[in-house]
């Protein structure tokens, strides 16, 4: 080249030329909703027909539905009606917990001073994809000449279950 | 014969054999007219080169894993990853919560800004509008001439019974000089 003409503009103070003035960058932003957790009941506890005795005692009602006495008597004949607790927890195959009371007391329909006390609660579930069907035995205690009747508690006890 | 003057130009230097110079120098309102003699002179040319601003992308933003009651409401991941709620019932355990990170790169004292659009995350249920918080703040941030870490945080509204699912958005992140 033998003639170049060069036409120099020097802005130097009043502004700055940016040879890239902007940039951007992106990334991926998540959710995940989970339908909430959700617990039906399906069959009360039942602990059946107790023998009462001089001594205390004690009716431990397994999830399976069999019962073993301790220190009182059951009746294979008469068993009355004996079921575990039983309740589908509806939780979309996503992990749980499940909160048990630690005890509950019945009282005796006649005459509400008489009470019989619950504790033990054990849990078995039976696991579905999303939901479960669990059963809930618990541990019965009799005390000594315990009076006939029959006990009850209108209130229920909670079963609590909260995703973890 | 033209008129010649000999320039100092830093950086870079040019050698030619027949340079004609027309020099527009606004620095001080003067002009380099022609001479009318032969004439030699140096001027020292200053010019300032700024590096471009520039961002790269780090982590995405996850929300985790939401309950969808019938209440609805919001969930916000603040910059610093802790996860909050409008109510607490939309929170699940156990789940990866994590504000978006980025790298932005600005020229020492020079100021930015930081521009990220609402977005909504779409997924089996009804969209979810998103809103996004700035760690280093919107307007007037200063470049430092090193890598700043940049995190984005977000507010996301969370309909009533929002159907269970995967949700998923784009965040874009723009820096501009100011």
């Amino acid at each position: 080249m033998n003639r170049i003409v060069f036409i120099l503009f020097l802005l130097l103070s009043s502004s700055h030329a940016f040879s890239q003035a902007s940039a951007s960058a992106k990334v991926t932003s998540r959710a995940t909703v989970i339908d909430p957790i959700q617990i039906d009941k399906t069959v009360d506890l039942d602990f059946g027909n107790v023998v009462s005795a001089y001594t205390p005692g004690s009716v431990i009602l397994s999830p399976d539905g069999s019962r073993t006495a301790q220190g009182v008597q059951i009746s294979t004949n008469f068993p009355g009606t004996v079921n575990p607790a039983e309740a589908v927890v509806t939780h979309g195959n996503n992990n749980y917990a499940i909160t048990l009371p630690e005890s509950f007391i019945l009282y005796n329909s006649q005459n509400p001073d008489q009470q019989l006390s619950i504790s033990n609660f054990v849990v078995l579930p039976d696991e579905g994809t999303i939901s479960d069907v669990i059963k809930i035995g618990a541990t019965l205690h009799l005390e000594a000449n315990q009076a006939s009747g029959f006990y009850t508690n209108s209130s229920g006890f909670n079963v609590t279950v909260s995703y973890n | 014969m033209k008129p010649q003057i000999k320039f100092i130009i830093p950086k870079k230097t040019y050698i030619m054999k027949k340079i004609t110079f027309i020099l527009f120098a606004l620095i001080t309102g003067t002009t380099f007219a022609q001479n009318a003699a032969t004439d030699s002179g140096t001027a020292t040319v200053n010019a300032e080169i700024v590096s471009p601003i520039s961002i790269t992308d780090g982590t995405d933003l996850n929300f985790g894993r939401i309950i969808g009651n019938t209440s609805g409401g919001t969930v916000t991941v603040a910059t610093d990853n802790e996860r909050t709620a409008s109510n607490d019932d939309l929170l699940a355990p156990s789940t990866d919560v994590q504000a978006a990170s980025f790298t932005v790169k600005a020229a020492y004292g020079y100021n930015y800004k930081i521009t990220i659009p609402s977005i909504e995350l779409t997924g089996a249920g009804d969209v979810m509008p998103v809103e996004f918080t700035s760690s280093l703040g919107n307007t007037n941030v200063q470049g430092s001439g090193a890598d700043q870490i940049l995190n984005v945080g977000g507010k996301i509204t969370v309909n009533s019974s929002q159907a269970e699912g995967d949700y998923t958005g784009t965040v874009e992140v723009t820096v501009a000089y100011e």
